[in-house]
């Protein structure tokens, strides 16, 4: 009913009436932006288009609802009447969409939504952690797309690594020669390659990590913009970093490991190509 | 020649090459997938609305179908005004509202919530096959099975696959539908007697959604509309009458209703669909970069490697211009060869991800995210020569520019 209503065509009407005489309501602040209203203006609400039965509203105020994330890419209107004038609007009398309860201190939600459950009124209770968890559940579902994305990603660049490590130790074949005649260990050159690996990974992680956070700068300057919304779109927090520098730094020492397998295993005169 | 000294570079240095076309094989499969993503789901909408064999979908005021509770009143009046008006050559009205449904022989059940859809003959379109019987005027042919009549008082009736399963079904059994809990129904006003008619295939029913499909009228007595309300009204225009033309000219004539061609439709509905498309470009872009600076940093090291080589052909008089062309050949090469695992990787992990993003409530199940269309396969081939020819341009350019001489004295030395 309420979105009946939230959806119902607003008009400005300009025609001087005593605004004090008629019944008020609220605007949504991005909804009297798209439609001009401000407080003290009169509205004509209707249950459907052909306007039947229209009623005129004064505009009591402009309200400013949190953001809600399923609206992005839509832009329904919204309004808030007291319920005897809904009721008045759309005939439909004695009929709630949801019922809002607040349970006495000590007593746990989720025994009263089960016991509300058992009574068979015809209703479904939740507490308010079910009930968010139910309505979020698109959002756990492209948290997991993101997550897979990530992951190919992430291969895309491990692989690029490796690929850019074993050129690397290849081009350095005759000077690991040199160091072996010379009588540096295969286990003391492993761990310098190893250790330029992580330096390059840290570096890269480091360069990436700022990379983020200032292209999370642009997307939410943009898109808050685009949408009209205080919503964060994109965000870089202490456990993406924490997450992003530990696979930065595992990827880097097999990308090495994985290079000096050959190298390690080679003997000398195979190193200057002998 | 070009061709011959790009293969041979190639194959020299197998571990280079193969690593580089792993490479550029996962950034082309992730650059394919955003390019399915981009205009997967609009594509994939598409094709179930041409399914449905309708031009024009006409909804109450700034709606989209089955958007909000709203009506159309006055359908009946407003039908025939729209068939006066010309144009069209068949409109029928449509239902969709909430029933709920219990069993016929569980009198104490509250029932589970269902879709209600009520449909005229010419709305047809809404369901697929059917195992049993058609409803009533509505028998194009498509059902299987044995003939099922209802009895004085019962409705005919059509479920859905889900419906049929949660209770058991079969053509010729009953359910009992009311507006409400069926345990809240006043002695005196009864649950609705429906005669299951045949089990449907319902376009665009999300999974595990269960669906009722009875006769216009029977859902509007059921939906307790009384002012002879619709939630929906489809059309097809007459031949030679162009949909996109005629929506306009319909919403004009009558203000109080929205009119969509599929064309619109697809328009309105990929606006509320835009993250896909935004995040598909975002990510797509990356990947493009990603196989560009793969494929530049792995030619410029096999270009310093060879500068004598290249010297030496400059010496015997191959010009600048040739050499660039064997660089960026080399480049280009690597790309196609990498083609085969970037189609073969993408589709695979499009498969998985389609999967990932469809277990979202309320999704229908026709719908996918990622669709393999001919223009995504060119937009990727494309895209990724391109960034080869890109890539291949800065160590085209160092290798065309080494001086002839001095290379070849400080190879030699």
């Amino acid at each position: 009913m309420r979105r009946l209503v939230c959806l119902a065509l607003l008009a400005f009407a300009a025609v001087p009436v005593h605004a004090a005489a008629l019944p008020s309501l609220l605007v949504e602040d991005r909804t009297a932006r798209r439609l001009g209203l401000a407080a003290g203006d009169t509205v004509d609400v209707a249950r459907d288009a052909s306007f039947a039965g229209a009623r005129r509203f004064r505009v009591e105020g402009v309200y400013a609802p949190p953001p809600d994330p399923t609206e992005i890419g839509r832009a329904p209107a919204h309004v808030r009447l007291h319920l005897p004038d809904l009721e008045a609007l759309t005939g439909e009398h004695d009929r709630a969409t949801r019922i809002a309860l607040r349970v006495a201190p000590g007593v746990a939600p989720d025994d009263v939504a089960r016991e509300i459950g058992q009574m068979n009124l015809g209703v479904s209770a939740y507490d308010a952690q079910r009930a968010a968890a139910q309505s979020t559940e698109t959002f756990h579902v492209i948290d997991r797309f993101h997550f897979a994305i990530g992951l190919v990603t992430l291969a895309a660049g491990a692989v690029f690594l490796l690929a850019l490590m074993v050129l690397q130790v290849d081009e350095s074949r005759r000077e690991f020669g040199a160091l072996r005649l010379i009588g540096i260990r295969r286990g003391t050159l492993a761990r310098a390659v190893a250790m330029a690996a992580l330096v390059i990974a840290a570096a890269g992680c480091v360069i990436g990590i700022g990379f983020a956070a200032l292209a999370s700068v642009v997307v939410n300057h943009v898109y808050q913009a685009k949408y009209q919304t205080t919503l964060v779109f994109a965000r870089v927090d202490a456990r993406d970093i924490v997450v992003t520098c530990a696979l930065s730094l595992v990827l880097g020492l097999a990308a090495a490991c994985a290079a000096l397998w050959r190298l390690v295993r080679a003997n000398v005169l195979e190193l200057f190509g002998r | 020649m070009i061709a011959f000294l790009a293969w041979r570079s190639l194959v020299r240095s197998r571990t280079r090459s193969a690593l580089t076309i792993l490479g550029v094989g996962v950034a082309g499969a992730l650059l394919l997938d955003m390019t399915m993503l981009a205009n997967g789901l609009q594509t994939s909408l598409g094709r179930v609305l041409e399914g449905m064999g309708y031009d024009l979908r006409l909804t109450p005021r700034g709606t989209l179908p089955f958007e909000t509770d709203a009506t159309i009143p006055d359908s009946g009046a407003l039908t025939a005004a729209l068939r006066r008006d010309g144009g069209l050559r068949e409109v029928a009205r449509v239902v969709g509202a909430t029933a709920f449904v219990a069993g016929a022989e569980d009198s104490h059940a509250a029932g589970s919530p269902a879709f209600l859809l009520g449909v005229e003959p010419a709305g047809r379109g809404v369901y697929r096959d059917v195992v049993g019987s058609d409803l009533p005027g509505l028998d194009i042919g498509r059902a299987r099975g044995a003939v099922v009549r209802a009895a004085p008082g019962e409705i005919p009736v059509l479920v859905n696959a889900e419906v049929a399963r949660q209770w058991h079904l079969r053509p010729g059994d009953r359910v009992r539908l009311a507006s409400r809990p069926l345990h809240t129904l006043p002695a005196d006003r009864p649950a609705v007697v429906g005669r299951v008619y045949g089990i449907a295939d319902v376009r665009l029913d999300a999974a595990g959604q269960l669906t009722v499909l009875c006769p216009f009228p029977d859902a509007q007595r059921l939906a307790g509309f009384t002012r002879d309300e619709a939630s929906l009204l489809v059309a097809r225009t007459v031949p030679g009458v162009g949909a996109d033309s005629l929506a306009p000219a319909i919403e004009r004539r009558h203000p109080e209703i929205s009119a969509y061609s599929l064309q619109q439709l697809l328009r309105t509905a990929s606006q509320q669909l835009s993250y896909f498309a935004q995040f598909a470009l975002v990510l797509g872009a990356t990947s493009v970069v990603v196989a560009a600076m793969l494929l530049g940093t792995i030619v410029t090291l096999s270009v310093r490697g060879r500068l004598g080589e290249i010297a030496t052909l400059r010496a015997l008089g191959i010009a600048a211009g040739r050499v660039r062309l064997l660089i960026t050949a080399e480049a280009v090469a690597l790309t196609v060869a990498a083609l085969p695992l970037a189609f073969a990787l993408g589709l695979s992990v499009a498969q998985v991800l389609d999967r990932l993003l469809k277990a979202a409530p309320g999704l229908p199940a026709d719908l996918h995210f990622f669709v393999f269309t001919a223009q995504a396969a060119w937009q990727t081939v494309a895209l990724l020569v391109t960034c080869s020819v890109v890539a291949g341009a800065y160590p085209a350019h160092l290798a065309a520019r080494q001086p002839i001489a001095a290379t070849l004295h400080a190879e030699v030395t």
